[in-house]
């Protein structure tokens, strides 16, 4: 009798860890992207977003080596110049029509400008006048998706979910797509609320009408020692402070100087970031460059104040609704006044530097790289080598134009019946891997 | 209207608008100094109430953080404060929630090295020092809640604090929190209508320079200012200290208190005061008006009987229905008058019979005189009867030459007589003056120049040769001939006789003066009665009939004379004495 029992019990632990289909999942997050169109999709949280709707070729893993997706397989030729991908065969779009090559050869030809795309019987060719090492990190990044544009202006996708109801800035509810060469996901449907601030997502988590959630560092070790599920990626994010460039105030070295060195990052990254993450002296984190060490992010308390003496106050901005950041701000213009730099904080177009938050969009270092510009506004460098990349990030960081403070993971907080929430990707969520325990 | 009235008028005019003007200027002070004294009690009521709701807010506040203290959470960060291994970042939020549960605006727990170990206001803070808090001498626990300027990422901002202090093993843990002294904090206050509250800002740019000299002087002070603005809507602003823990002023509290309603009634009651005086000084005018009327009616009944006992209506009468003074001198007047009349009926006739008294006498002296020589004539012809035919012829001739000499005299005074009694009515014509009074002289040059006379000087002085007169040239020759003869007579050893001719208010003046022996001041009174005269030998006919020459042309006559100095008769003409007879020019 014991036995049967015990058969019982392990039967129903079997089928709790059981993957099962069904349900729906609601996401709530900060970031409002206006299109689903990936080449639209500026920040890192709005580009996840499309990669529910849309392929790329090839994926990145976490090891970083590239895996097939809608390619099965790739050839260069010895100066990687000239790459063929194979095409998944029997791929359909979300209408039902088959994927074409000459689809997938249109939507790369936009999303890869100054290289020559072509089908060629099943396979796609893309050529270049130059080498292109770092072709299949870059056909991961989520603009390069593969996007069939129609005539009438909507665009079809071949990814695990389909948009059935789009609210620009407001929701997105994607059904599981059938027909998807992967198989069906497990989720009927996810529905993505966007914009929502960071105090209404955890009230709405903690009601139970949210089931992932974006976590502050504070609230995400507060669900953690609660025992909450919660999930931290990799340090793909970017906290930094840009000085900008028209502002008077920050157009002395010195006081942009000052007030980089005026910063004390243990603290914050102890207190504010509750260790969820780390000192940063460069732009691009040390898993993906491995050089980040060289960059000192350490204060120099007596050097600011040497330089910052007599220097004109500098306001900082931020995003107000983001509460890490203005924790941050908060705490850098304690810093500096202890510098003797007079700092306050501003909003909008008062802002002599502001504090971001920048994504890394790639697994590619030189590609995260040129997006940081991108966003940054500055001019992009040529990093064909890990040297190079150096270089140029060095190249950048002269000046305290931008001052890299912390690299930080996503923080999720996921209700338990969430399952399989862990996206293999360091960039983008694998929510067609993500299932629902049943209601018990 | 009379001059009196006009003057009784304005007198009680001005009496009533003085008295209305002071008496609404007295309720407008009055009403003033009764208003401030209840702006000054409301003040006062404010500020107690302020300060008992400082202490309620001020004990809430120590409850709630004594509250805190005492919770799971405190308890288990003084724990783990000096545990193995502690990790104070842990508590980096917990300042806020706990701040959330007890509705602080402030809250900070601070290590015992006065370290903030979390801040709910100020999350950035952690690991600054709280100083002040690290203070052996204070013991936290029993200390009343106080002002304490906190600071803010963006500014400073004063708030009500308590602080309590949990004893660890390794030392103390501070919970400090508070409520922001801010406009939710004052909008709790129950304010009277009218006031408003704020906490003063020194922004340091330019402000009302009232608001500024009141937070001086609190600061100053340490008490209550006050001070009263007019910019814009008139107000009071009132200043309270807030107190630190060491009892400075650690912020101001500014109430403004409108006084609007105090100024509009302060106005109304003006008005009204104005209005009233305005109705007083009207209403006054008319009483002032009646009782004028009223009163100098009798005293213009009064003056019109004078003038009509003056214009010789000696029958005039004041009827006043009275029984006060002015009835009084009603009928003292109304006495008097019949005593006037009464006393110049029997001066009259005093006059009269004198008059007649003095006729008969000159009658008797001018008759005796000739008929004396008629009694020795008749007799001396009676005796003439025993004398011869010759001699008896003789006398009888120069009697009867006698006897009609004396009855040519008798016949003569007995013509003057007739002559005055029946003066005719004057035939006027234009009688040139320059021409006229040369003419007279020529008439009596002769007899001034004739030998064995008494010598006579004459002068004539014309002002101007046109200047002419309406008068009868035969009436007006002989009154002027009558002066000359007086004067005549009046220098028996001769002298200077000037004739003068010049031009008078309205017409002309003649005059005639001599250097003789002059008259006195009575004689002067009685020259011109009729019958009256100053010579041995006159019938004191001559100046009356020249008195009523003069009269009968509209003019008067006149004398000035001194004993001794000669005398000076001025007769003044009107240019037209009137419109009949014959007008002609003549000189």
């Amino acid at each position: 009798m014991r036995r049967i029992a015990l058969l019982f019990i392990a039967a129903a632990s079997a089928a709790h860890a059981r993957p099962r289909y069904g349900g729906s999942l609601v996401v709530e997050m900060r970031a409002a992207p206006r299109a689903l169109d990936p080449l639209a999709a500026e920040t890192l949280d709005a580009q996840r977003v499309p990669m529910l709707l849309f392929d790329r070729m090839v994926e990145i893993d976490e090891a970083g080596a590239a895996k097939p997706g809608l390619a099965l397989s790739w050839t260069s030729d010895a100066g990687r110049r000239r790459w063929q991908f194979a095409a998944r065969p029997g791929v359909r779009t979300h209408d039902g029509n088959p994927l074409t090559v000459g689809q997938i050869a249109a939507s790369l030809t936009v999303s890869l400008p100054g290289r020559t795309v072509t089908a060629a019987g099943d396979s796609v060719v893309v050529q270049s006048a130059r080498p292109m090492p770092a072709l299949l990190e870059e056909l991961a990044h989520a603009r390069a998706s593969i996007v069939v544009r129609l005539a009438n202006g909507t665009l079809q996708g071949s990814g695990p979910f389909r948009a059935v109801e789009w609210e620009p800035s407001r929701k997105l509810v994607a059904a599981a797509f059938d027909g998807y060469w992967g198989g069906r996901p497990f989720l009927d449907s996810v529905e993505i609320r966007f914009g929502v601030p960071l105090r209404d997502q955890l009230a709405d988590f903690e009601a139970g009408k949210a089931d992932a959630i974006e976590a502050t560092p504070a609230e995400f070790r507060r669900q953690e020692l609660r025992g909450r599920r919660v999930w931290a990626g990799a340090m793909a994010d970017l906290i930094a402070l840009v000085h900008l460039r028209g502002r008077p105030a920050v157009q002395d070295p010195r006081t942009r100087q000052a007030l980089a060195l005026s910063v004390d990052r243990g603290p914050i990254l102890s207190v504010l970031l509750q260790k969820q993450g780390e000192a940063a002296g460069s732009l691009l984190p040390s898993w993906l460059t491995g050089y980040g060490f060289v960059f000192s992010s350490q204060r120099d308390l007596a050097k600011a104040r040497e330089t910052g003496a007599g220097q004109p106050a500098v306001a900082i901005g931020h995003d107000p609704a983001d509460w890490v950041l203005q924790s941050i701000a908060e705490r850098i213009a304690l810093n500096a006044r202890e510098a003797g730099l007079p700092v306050k904080l501003a909003t909008g177009a008062e802002a002599d530097a502001i504090l971001v938050r920048m994504g890394a969009t790639s697994a590619s270092a030189a590609r995260t790289l040129a997006d940081y510009c991108r966003v940054l506004q500055t001019q992009t460098p040529e990093a064909s080598s890990p040297d190079a990349l150096y270089a140029a990030e060095r190249r950048l960081l002269d000046g305290y134009w931008i001052v890299p403070l912390f690299h930080t993971p996503p923080l999720w907080a996921v209700q338990p019946r969430v399952r399989n929430w862990v996206p293999a990707g360091r960039v983008h969520w694998r929510i067609e891997e993500v299932w629902l325990e049943a209601a018990r | 209207m009379s001059p009196f009235r006009i003057r009784l008028l304005l007198l009680f005019a001005v009496a009533i608008a003085a008295t209305s003007a002071v008496i609404s200027y007295a309720i407008s002070v009055m009403a003033g100094r009764a208003f401030e004294r209840l702006d000054e009690e409301r003040t006062r009521a404010l500020v107690a109430q302020f300060q008992r709701e400082i202490d309620v807010r001020g004990r809430e506040v120590s409850r709630r953080v004594e509250s805190l203290a005492g919770s799971e959470p405190v308890k288990r960060i003084a724990a783990d404060l000096h545990g193995p291994g502690a990790d104070l970042s842990l508590y980096a939020d917990q300042a806020r929630l706990l701040a959330n549960e007890q509705a602080l605006d402030f809250l900070e727990i601070v290590g015992p090295d006065g370290a903030i170990v979390s801040s709910a206001h100020y999350p950035a803070r952690f690991g600054y020092k709280k100083a002040w808090l690290v203070d052996p001498k204070i013991d936290w626990n029993r200390r009343a809640a106080f002002v304490e300027i906190e600071e803010l990422p963006e500014e400073k901002a004063p708030g009500l604090i308590a602080v309590r202090a949990i004893q660890t093993a390794g030392g103390v843990l501070y919970v400090a929190g508070g409520q922001r002294i801010g406009k939710g904090f004052l909008e709790a206050i129950a304010l009277p209508a009218g006031m408003h509250a704020e906490l003063y800002r020194d922004t340091g740019r330019e402000g009302p320079p009232d608001l500024h000299s009141v937070a001086q002087r609190v600061r100053l002070t340490g008490r209550e200012a006050s001070v009263r603005t007019d910019s814009g809507e008139t107000s009071a602003v009132h200043g309270i200290p807030l107190n630190g823990r060491e009892k400075e002023v650690m912020s101001v509290l500014m109430v403004t208190s409108s006084r609007r309603d105090l100024f509009e009634l302060t106005g109304f009651i003006r008005t009204v005061g104005l209005l009233g005086a305005a109705a007083g000084i009207l209403i006054g005018a008319a009483i002032a008006w009646w009782a004028s009327a009223r009163v100098t009616r009798p005293v213009r009944e009064l003056a019109a009987g004078a003038r009509e006992v003056a214009a010789g209506n000696w029958g005039a009468r004041v009827t006043l229905d009275s029984r006060d003074e002015m009835g009084e001198l009603a009928g003292a007047f109304n006495k008097m008058t019949e005593q006037l009349a009464s006393q110049r009926d029997r001066l009259i006739q005093v006059e009269r019979v004198a008059a007649w008294r003095e006729l008969a006498r000159r009658l008797a002296h001018e008759l005796k005189n000739p008929l004396f020589p008629l009694q020795i004539t008749v007799e001396n012809l009676q005796r003439a009867r025993n004398l011869d035919a010759a001699q008896f012829h003789e006398v009888f001739d120069e009697s009867t030459s006698t006897l009609l000499a004396e009855l040519s005299h008798l016949k003569s005074i007995i013509g003057r007589f007739s002559d005055f009694a029946r003066m005719p009515a004057p035939r006027f014509e234009k009688v040139r003056l320059g021409e006229f009074l040369p003419d007279i002289a020529r008439l009596f040059e002769p007899q001034w120049q004739a030998p064995g006379q008494p010598r006579i000087e004459s002068s004539i002085e014309i002002e101007d040769a046109a200047i002419t007169v309406d008068a009868d040239p035969d009436q007006l020759n002989r009154a002027v001939r009558n002066l000359v003869l007086n004067a005549m007579d009046a220098m028996p050893s001769g002298g200077t006789i000037t004739l003068r001719a010049r031009r008078g208010a309205g017409g002309a003046v003649l005059e005639v003066a001599d250097t003789g022996a002059g008259l006195t001041k009575e004689e002067c009174e009685r020259l011109f009665t009729p019958y009256y005269t100053t010579k041995t030998h006159g019938t004191g006919l001559g100046l009356a009939i020249v008195q009523s020459v003069v009269s009968d042309h509209g003019g008067k006559i006149g004398v000035e004379s001194e004993p001794g100095k000669g005398s000076t008769f001025r007769i003044e003409l009107p240019e037209r004495s009137g419109s009949n007879g014959a007008s002609s020019d003549r000189g």
